[in-house]
């Protein structure tokens, strides 16, 4: 089940969230008796293995197969550490080989990578000794729970586990809290479900129109192509990723942070910092580091960075384009390194001999606003090795936007950003028979998606410092309503012959 | 609003706003209802219907008609003015661009339960287009994914309708700015305006295949036509003996056979043309016209806009034929020509034509 569908928002969350508070209501009632108490939690479960075969009920058998295996060794974990891990490491890596790359039953399991990094996740923790007991319930839960589920965040044990034990209810004042609670979750959902619903979908057409035809675009197609799939992929997976913490919240259990204005990094190190950060802490923690991470000297330091980056293409994909895209991503990276740590050693020297100079302010800006759109324009072009079929049409974008002949945009490409709702007010005020009136959405709608991406704030710090109110409510249910009309369309087929 | 928690009340205004909206967005469609699914098209509203997947389903059960028109962009270009002119009949044109067999099942299976074949009234005819390449696939298969929600009872699915911009914005208040009713009796037409019928445009777009050094054996299509016609066309012939169903072959060009010539399948073709026509022709309630073998209409591209699409014209000339049982295949035992006959001269048309003169014409 989708969060942007008629069947979550009307029927399954409403449902959730409300046996949810009565649940938590009825284990105050009983004065949180030991056999009550785990009600709010149980019932939780419930809710996210439902959720998750809703419609593959084969994918339910797969994930609650691979959480009782993992649960198992972790009870071995005590008796034989080293082989647990092994043999758990060795059966989530494996069923994650067979399904994403063999494909014996001819299905991949959704979501598939992300709950197995999370068992993966919880059998190392627990190796390293930083778990006690975890009880069947909050195990089921910390891997199944379902706004994560599908595409993360990848959640450490630490941070889930101690919500999800079960608590006496706090009664009045926690309630109360709860409001308050709901109010920010219910915001960060709604503009989360309008970023992926309105931004994303919209940027997706324009992108998925160019990368059809490629052919047929010139340099000025090729760039905004390019631009379209860059933005859309962040507005569709951290628009998820809002969907995801709201719901948390108004579930009262907070989810990690996994995106922060990554398009915002000056450089790349810092872009790692801020993009898919929970899969970009999932792999130092539990791959950068046992490869030795920084103490085996310079160059093993470097190497393992590279490793990380080139496992994670691998990941992310079969082609060989994602090896491309992740070796790009892995050299600049070690590059960046080892210009700060040459940087740090030659300020270390010179501090010791005379005091450092500051550079003026303004120069300081220019040079931060260079390496951001630097930053940005890199990423760009290793985004096109990402979703292009093969490196083969990858490279075509490349050179056609690097062959400077530029005219004027395809208009069928333009035609993407013409969304019917705001059509209609260019056509009311009768812009729509100037020549260029057919471009003026997609260059508005490409202007003010970059000012959200660069000078925005992110949907979590609105969402936290939102002011109750009449003026926010009726925001939030525009956007609400705007999302949920645009659900489904009407399917309408182009003249094919016959 | 009572709550004094100021972020409760922030959500019951919100919850509020919502239900208002939606409320309104539903009432509207369910009013003026633009893919007629709940009922009639409200009269004096100006309806938009340029959607066959969504709106015939909705037109089939609600609207007025003794007859319809059913089957591919083959059957788009009818005037239904000209059934009422020539034949007396108040035709619905129901045309599936590219239609399966399964498309016609479940197109009729409205039709046959609508009010217009309920207590006294029967529909009188159905004018069934078949285009045999169609007949060769699945049983279930339909060209395009249908809006389900359009074509069941299931209430909770309308969602999907009643709250949906395209409709909101495309259908009804495009409609109130700009009030263009769709005619009808001309639903559907192509695109194509004269220029475009012409042999040079036509061969323009037509790519030669290559040619199939493997025949396909002459009984090749005939299971999967046979299981067609008895899951998708026959069961409603069957149930519905005072209708009449006239079945036709549409002409398409010479190219086709180019086409079939070419990959080598002449025979089964030919063969399914045979297995069809006769099938359908030994009920009482149906009459079948062949079309493929006239000559003069598919030896001249000027007569198509590409390999299959015949001028509006040759519509008219197949609704006259209709009228006067012209073309119309004799049934076994009845004088006139039976589907050997036209099968005979399809291909000797077929195998005689100078396609290397046509093709190397355009080449050169």
């Amino acid at each position: 089940m989708l969060f942007n569908s008629y069947g979550f928002v009307f029927a399954f969350f409403p449902l959730v969230l409300a046996g949810y508070y009565l649940c938590g209501r009825i284990e105050e009632k009983q004065g949180g008796g030991r056999r009550i108490r785990g009600l709010k939690m149980l019932f939780l479960l419930m809710a996210s293995l439902g959720f998750y075969g809703w419609s593959h009920p084969e994918y339910l058998l797969v994930l609650l197969g691979s959480m009782a295996v993992n649960y198992l060794l972790f009870h071995f974990m005590e008796k034989n550490p080293r082989g647990s891990l092994a043999t758990g490491l060795f059966f989530d890596l494996g069923l994650l080989f067979v399904f994403k790359y063999l494909d014996p039953w001819s299905f991949v399991p959704l979501g598939i990578s992300f709950f197995t990094f999370t068992q993966i996740a919880f059998l190392m923790e627990g190796f390293r000794g930083n778990l006690k007991e975890v009880s069947p319930l909050s195990y089921g839960l910390y891997v199944s729970f379902f706004p994560k589920v599908m595409q993360g965040p990848i959640a450490l044990p630490g941070e889930l586990l101690p919500q999800l034990a079960s608590k006496p209810s706090g009664g009045k004042d926690e309630r109360q809290a709860d409001w308050e609670r709901i109010y920010r979750g219910l915001y960060l959902f709604v503009l989360g479900l309008f970023k992926k619903v309105l931004i994303a979908d919209t940027l997706g057409s324009a992108a998925n129109f160019g990368y059809a035809n490629l052919a047929a675009l010139n340099s000025g197609d090729g760039l905004i192509v390019m631009l379209s799939y860059t933005l859309q992929l962040y507005f569709d997976f951290s628009g998820y990723c809002d969907m995801a913490m709201g719901i948390g919240q108004m579930l009262g259990i907070s989810l990690p942070l996994n995106f922060d204005s990554p398009y915002k990094a000056a450089d790349i190190m810092e872009f790692w910092g801020r993009w898919h950060m929970t899969l970009t802490r999932f792999f130092t923690r539990y791959l950068y580091i046992p490869l030795g991470g920084n103490r085996k000297g310079r160059l093993r330091t470097y190497g393992n960075c590279l490793l990380v980056f080139l496992v994670s293409g691998i990941w992310h994909g079969a082609g060989i384009q994602f090896v491309v895209w992740g070796l790009m991503h892995g050299l600049l990276f070690v590059l960046t390194r080892a210009w700060k740590d040459f940087q740090n050693e030659s300020h270390f020297r010179k501090e010791r001999t005379c005091s450092p100079k500051k550079k003026p302010p303004l120069l300081q800006k220019a040079v931060h606003a260079f390496g951001v759109a630097l930053t940005f324009l890199y990423v760009n072009i290793a985004w096109i090795f990402f979703r292009a079929p093969s490196v083969k049409e990858a490279l075509s974008l490349l050179k056609t936007i690097g062959g400077f002949s530029f005219g004027r945009i395809n208009w069928e490409l333009a035609g993407n950003f013409n969304l019917d709702e705001f059509w209609y007010v260019i056509k009311v005020l009768r812009i729509d028979r100037w020549q260029y009136a057919h471009y003026i959405l997609m260059v508005l709608i490409l202007a003010a998606v970059l000012f959200l991406v660069f000078f925005g704030r992110t949907a979590v710090s609105r969402a936290e410092k939102a002011k109750p109110g009449v003026a926010n409510a009726l925001l939030l249910a525009v956007l609400f309503v705007w999302s949920v009309l645009s659900f489904s369309g009407v399917s309408s087929f182009l003249y094919v012959n016959f | 609003m009572k709550a004094k928690n100021p972020f409760q009340r922030t959500i019951l205004f919100f919850l509020a706003f919502v239900l208002a909206a939606f409320v309104l967005a539903a009432a509207l469609v369910v009013y003026v209802d633009p893919f007629f699914h709940y009922h009639a098209p409200l009269p004096g509203f100006p309806y938009l219907v340029d959607n066959q997947l969504s709106q015939n389903p909705g037109m089939a059960a609600y609207m007025e008609y003794d007859s319809v028109i059913l089957g591919s962009s083959m059957t788009v270009n009818f005037q239904t003015t000209w059934f009422q002119e020539l034949m007396d009949l108040n035709t619905l044109k129901l045309s599936y661009s590219a239609a399966y067999p399964k498309d016609q099942a479940n197109i009729m299976d409205i039709i046959f339960k609508s009010k217009n074949n309920q207590g006294q009234r029967r529909l009188k005819k159905v004018f069934l287009g078949v285009d045999v390449i169609t007949y060769t696939g699945g049983v279930e298969e339909t060209k395009y994914p249908i809006p389900e929600y359009l074509y069941d009872d299931d209430i909770l699915n309308d969602i999907q309708y009643v709250l949906n911009k395209d409709v909101l914005l495309n259908y009804i208040l495009r409609q109130v700015a700009d009030p263009e009713a769709t005619d009808l009796s001309n639903v559907y037409a192509s695109w194509w305006t004269e220029e475009y019928y012409s042999q040079e445009w036509v061969l323009h777009n037509y790519s030669d295949p290559p040619r199939t050094q493997e025949e396909t054996p002459g009984d090749a299509y005939l299971a999967a036509v046979e299981k067609n016609l008895a899951e998708n066309i026959c069961p409603y012939i069957e149930e519905n003996p005072q209708t009449e169903f006239v079945v036709f072959f549409p002409p398409y060009s010479i190219l086709f056979w180019n086409d079939v010539l070419k990959e080598n399948h002449l025979e089964a073709t030919l063969e399914e043309y045979r297995y069809i026509a006769e099938r359908l022709n030994a009920y009482e309630n149906v009459e079948v016209y062949f079309f493929p073998d006239r000559e003069e209409i598919i030896c001249d591209l000027n007569n198509y806009a590409d390999y299959s699409h015949y001028h509006p014209r040759f519509n008219r000339y197949m609704a006259e034929c209709f009228a006067k049982g012209e073309q119309r295949v004799a049934k076994e035992g009845e004088e006139g020509e039976g589907i050997d006959g036209h099968l005979a001269r399809m291909r000797e048309i077929a195998l005689a034509f100078d396609y290397e003169g046509l093709l190397g014409k355009n080449n050169g």
